[in-house]
């Protein structure tokens, strides 16, 4: 049986109260929106006119 | 499954701070510390200073913008001073977006453009787009990066302007301020190009040089278009000749000295050629035009209603220190 806490959403980790964010949780994020960049970046060279891509990437993606 | 370690302590880099309680009005009731902010105010319509500047009513739902470019601008200011006492792009990145955390908590709005998370967002995006940008913070002489700089200029006998500057860079040889932009539109040239006649900006090349003891170029806008799925950031320029910056702080002279006390005596008449500016056509826009709109298109007798109804009071103090 899986007892290992669940992956929080990035909501979930903007819900919180600032003050019991821990240093990994605050990481989350950074990387969270540094993905993001990554994924839009390579969606506008990918598709030319396109703006932006959705809002496809989760915690879970990242490679932390 | 993440480790619970404890909880970081916020941190932030000393500044030089111009904590300074004091009215901007004279013993008069006249105003003598000015700011870009108050003298838009005055310039663009009396009656709008008068409700905003010593009334000190403000819109309720204008406050949304305010604090999210407000804690924006912090925050870049803040990693450019971790930065320069030696801290990584990593570390400098993560120390701001803790403090911008801490600092947005409780994010009291309903703006789905302009939410906490899309602050963080546009942080962390402008920060990695400009890690290594080729723009240096000036040292001042004392030893301490010339980033968020409260200075003050001598306008006349009575009257002094406050400045905030975000931050002053050498940029291919040359000496900028540096001003950080927020906006819902799209930045064009012709969104720069609106920069070129504009009182903040002539405001910021006027003393940026005071404050430096040499001339700048020009100033550096880093602009963030904020939408609801990204952030897209561009860099433009506007410059002012040094006879452009005397016609301007003639004119200011002008504004400060006789057009208000005119306009005071006058009984702060409106100027309703101002009530339209940033009107779209388009009522679903939220471009509305002056704030004020609901107001003074009222019958004079109804206009404190309205007032009370849609504005509260928070007055504005150019000598407030900005947290």
């Amino acid at each position: 049986m899986d007892t290992a806490t669940p992956q929080p959403t990035i909501s979930d980790l903007f819900a919180r109260d600032p003050l019991s964010l821990t240093k990994v949780d605050v990481d989350l994020i950074i990387d969270y929106y540094r993905a993001k960049r990554q994924q839009s970046i390579a969606g506008v060279k990918d598709a030319g006119a396109v703006k932006h891509t959705k809002n496809t990437i989760t915690l879970a993606d990242l490679d932390l | 499954m993440l480790e619970q370690s404890s909880t970081p302590k916020i941190q932030s880099p000393s500044l030089t701070s111009t904590s300074n309680p004091v009215s901007p009005f004279g013993d008069t009731g006249k105003q003598f510390a000015w700011d870009s902010v108050s003298l838009n105010w005055l310039k663009d319509c009396p009656r709008k200073y008068k409700y905003f500047m010593l009334d000190g009513w403000r819109p309720k739902a204008d406050s949304v913008h305010i604090r999210f470019g407000l804690l924006y601008a912090r925050a870049l200011e803040h990693y450019h001073v971790w930065r320069s006492k030696g801290s990584s792009h990593r570390k400098a990145m993560y120390n701001v977006v803790l403090e911008t955390l801490m600092k947005s908590w409780p994010w009291d709005f309903e703006d789905h453009v302009k939410s906490r998370e899309n602050l963080i967002r546009s942080i962390v995006w402008y920060l990695d787009k400009f890690e290594n940008d080729v723009c240096e913070t000036v040292i001042l002489s004392d030893g301490t990066p010339a980033v968020e700089i409260a200075t003050r200029y001598q306008l006349d006998n009575d009257n002094i302007v406050i400045v905030h500057l975000d931050r002053i860079v050498n940029f291919n040889g040359q000496t900028y301020i540096q001003d950080q932009k927020t906006t819902g539109h799209t930045i064009s040239g012709y969104y720069f190009d609106g920069f070129s006649m504009d009182n903040q900006m002539s405001l910021y090349s006027t003393v940026g040089a005071v404050v430096y003891h040499a001339p700048v170029a020009g100033v550096m806008i880093d602009a963030a278009q904020i939408a609801i799925g990204f952030t897209k950031h561009e860099r433009g320029f506007t410059y002012r000749t040094k006879e452009q910056l005397d016609e301007w702080l003639a004119d200011t002279r002008y504004y400060i000295g006789p057009y208000r006390d005119a306009a005071e005596a006058a009984g702060w008449p409106q100027n309703d050629t101002s009530c339209g500016k940033f009107r779209s056509d388009d009522p679903f826009r939220g471009s509305v035009g002056c704030p004020l709109r609901g107001v003074c298109s009222k019958d004079p007798r109804v206009r404190d209603k309205f007032l009370e109804s849609n504005f509260e009071r928070r007055p504005w103090n150019p000598l407030a220190e900005r947290t």
